[in-house]
């Protein structure tokens, strides 16, 4: 048998050289802090602790935190009777604060119904609830009934939207409305300020023709399900009429309209749908439509690309006959796009990005991701597009992203991402290197409906609403920092004023939400760079928090997640 | 990924490439030991002689890491005695901190356990029955606390203490 290499004989030379930030043992993530402490007595792991700050902290991550309790009361949180007999520490303060059980929330009034969140905006939240055909904002707690949005009995809401300047439109629908062949119909839109309620301004913008009904010859009118933002600035408002052959675009302020693409204008073959990036970069004003083209070796659809900011630009891809093309994300660099598309009979969601190269009228798909779902897709400063998998590898002649879904656990045909892959590219749109960034989330077996949201491009929130299932990732160095299991299901989730979580819980309506800006403490990994600063971090509710004692977003020691609730009773 | 007889897997050699572009030839047997391959290897058909990019892995270390995979490897063929494998795994740990601390970043990286497990028992047994003047003395760490915020780690860690 060998014996170890003479380098691990050799004994340390000479004074001891500054590790790379990296690999500083206290920065070391989570799990690999679970792994030493799980040799480690409460006695050593508070001496370790005491001796300096980022031990301390490292000390404090949830999962060393869930191993320490473990040891000394045998579960992975303090009993009841700890959190409530002391000053709980600040530092522990949001483990408990995560596991306050729901009675210590307060129900949102005369809750009843499943809500939706219709918007974040700043840091205020719109729900609609349906049974009530309320419309309620918080914190400040205006309330709206859907009849105030409609200017007769008849009416309903078609869609909404939110607009710049913390507005939020809704679009007036008549539910039986007829009308003759040619006639324009027209449909006022309304835009409220989403933090205090106020009606602001309403126009009229057209809403199409078309549509036979069943019993009459007459045309009824298919109202748009959905409005975009387009332009710069969300300067116009882009949407489908005419059961999708007509893509109308018209100023959002004044209602006139600047642009209509129909599939009866020459070029257009079939009027796909307009598609718009998920995260900033980019606008998009125009209209992505696909000509059915034969060629190569079968029949294949090609997609093009018109955008705002450059309208002369026409950036055109290929997508096989039988895919549909779901969402377009361009990269900062000119040549680089990723695209995701279905295939209709695997029902798979593939994430492709391709560098095109517009002389040769080529393109070159450089990953090739085949997965059920795809967390997200995002641009970051660097030109780097940050996607989220599973596990991958790549081929042996560096070109195709193999995807391994080792150790997914599949339940009702969802799998779950395990990993984020990174592409970058250099400047001449050729991907320059690659990274696997994301690892190590374990969910429970249930059934799943996940949501995804990416904080700055750099942390990423994975939420599995049915099963209450949270977890927090930091993008840059792939590691998981927190996760937790709510107490019941989620309903609706979303994202409010960039750092905190909101969701509804299923059963008993409450509003949960999690501040996450104290993550910006976390030790391992984090960059506490400005936007990430205690401090610029505004609390959801900040009146809601000084029940539970230390809320203020300029202290150190405030809490790092709580529950809040508003109770307009 | 066809299944291969045992007695055939030895022939199969794979080629582990660390980040600075070394690549390390190695038989499938023990390069499954790492997991992050073994997934790898489980869509391809073809695998001899494929060449298999081990992330942020440096060199040096993917040196240790094929090192300790082929000792395992060894291991299981061998039955080797606890005592030698004590032996031997205390001597592969006799390392610079440094390349301790990348060694445990390598294998929570390539999912290599048994090398987690080792690299982080070290670890903590660096940090065993020592006071926390000990501690900063053995990994040359700062003490950053100021006397307050001193107390008050001591004040929040008083409830670990307590018969609560």
């Amino acid at each position: 048998m060998s014996s170890p290499s003479t380098e691990a004989k050799a004994p340390p030379a000479g004074p001891t050289e500054p590790l790379p930030k990296y690999v500083q043992l206290p920065e070391l993530s989570p799990d690999i802090w679970r792994v030493i402490a799980s040799t480690l007595d409460v006695s050593q792991l508070t001496n370790l602790s005491q001796s300096c700050k980022q031990f301390h902290q490292a000390i404090v991550a949830d999962e060393v935190f869930e191993h320490f309790c473990l040891r000394k009361y045998g579960n992975s949180s303090p009993p009841a009777s700890v959190v409530q007999g002391i000053s709980w520490p600040n530092l522990y303060r949001r483990s408990c604060a995560i596991r306050l059980p729901p009675s210590t929330v307060r129900n949102v009034p005369r809750f009843d119904c499943r809500a939706r969140i219709l918007a974040t905006v700043a840091d205020s939240i719109v729900l609609f609830f349906q049974n009530e055909g309320k419309i309620r904002g918080f914190p400040v707690g205006w309330e709206r009934d859907v009849s105030d949005l409609c200017d007769d009995p008849e009416e309903v809401i078609a869609c909404c939207v939110q607009v710049p300047s913390l507005g939020l439109g809704f679009l007036q629908s008549k539910a039986g409305g007829t009308g003759f062949v040619d006639q324009e119909f027209w449909s006022k839109f309304k835009t409220i300020d989403a933090v205090s309620g106020e009606l602001l301004h309403e126009i009229e913008i057209p809403v199409g023709r078309k549509g036979l009904t069943h019993a009459r010859m007459e045309y009824c009118v298919c109202y748009p399900k959905a409005i975009y933002l387009a332009g710069r600035n969300g300067q116009f408002l882009a949407y489908f009429v005419d059961g999708g052959d007509v893509l109308r675009v018209v100023d959002r302020l004044t209602g006139e309209e600047v642009s209509n693409y129909s599939v009866t204008d020459g070029a257009f073959g079939r009027l796909f749908r307009a598609v718009f990036p998920e995260t900033g970069g980019f606008t998009v004003a125009g209209v992505v439509y696909v000509n059915d083209v034969v060629g190569g070796t079968g029949k294949r659809k090609c997609a093009i690309l018109l955008f705002d900011e450059d309208p002369e630009a026409m950036n055109e891809f290929f997508i096989d006959d039988g895919e549909e093309l779901i969402d377009v994300v361009k990269g900062h660099l000119p040549k680089v796009l990723a695209y995701r598309v279905t295939k209709d009979r695997k029902t798979l969601t593939v994430w492709r990005v391709e560098v095109s190269c517009q002389e040769e009228q080529q393109s070159d798909v450089l990953v090739d991701m085949e997965r059920r779902w795809p967390i997200r897709i995002a641009t970051v400063d660097d030109g780097s597009l940050v996607m989220a998998s599973e596990e991958f590898s790549m081929s042996p002649n560096g070109r195709q992203i193999f995807i391994v879904p080792k150790g997914i656990r599949s339940n009702a045909g969802v799998d779950l991402a395990r990993r984020v892959f990174r592409a970058t590219f250099s400047p001449d749109g050729t991907m320059a290197s690659t990274e696997s960034v994301l690892q190590g989330f374990d969910p429970p077996e249930t059934g799943w409906s996940w949501t995804a949201i990416c904080m700055e491009n750099r942390m990423l929130v994975v939420c599995a609403q049915s099963a209450g299932l949270i977890a927090l990732f930091n993008l840059e160095h792939g590691e998981r920092l927190w996760s937790l299991e709510c107490s019941e299901p989620l309903w609706d989730m979303a994202l409010v004023g960039e750092h905190s979580l909101v969701g509804i819980g299923a059963n008993s309506g409450q509003i949960y939400a999690w501040h996450f800006d104290a993550f910006c403490k976390k030790p391992q990994k984090m960059r506490c760079e400005e936007s990430w600063a205690v401090g610029k971090c505004v609390p959801l509710f900040p009146n809601e928090n000084d029940s539970e004692g230390s809320s203020s977003s300029e202290s150190p020691k405030e809490e790092a997640a709580t529950l809040v609730e508003k109770d307009s009773e | 990924m066809a299944d291969v007889p045992p007695s055939q897997q030895s022939n199969i050699m794979l080629k582990l490439k660390s980040k600075d572009g070394e690549t390390f030839e190695v038989e499938k047997a023990v390069a499954t030991q790492i997991n992050f391959v073994k997934g790898m290897l489980e869509d391809v058909d073809e695998v001899d002689g494929m060449e298999i990019p081990m992330g942020e892995v440096e060199a040096s270390i993917l040196a240790k890491v094929v090192e300790f995979c082929k000792f395992r490897h060894q291991q299981e063929l061998n039955q080797t005695s606890p005592d030698e494998v004590d032996r031997w795994e205390k001597a592969f740990v006799q390392v610079e901190k440094p390349t301790l601390f990348q060694l445990i970043l390598a294998a929570n990286f390539l999912d290599v356990q048994s090398l987690l497990d080792l690299t982080c028992k070290t670890v903590a047994d660096m940090i065993k029955g020592k006071t926390p003047e000990q501690i900063r003395a053995e990994f040359d760490i700062e003490n950053d606390f100021t006397p307050e915020q001193l107390a008050e780690v001591r004040r929040d860690n008083a409830w670990c203490s307590d018969d609560r």
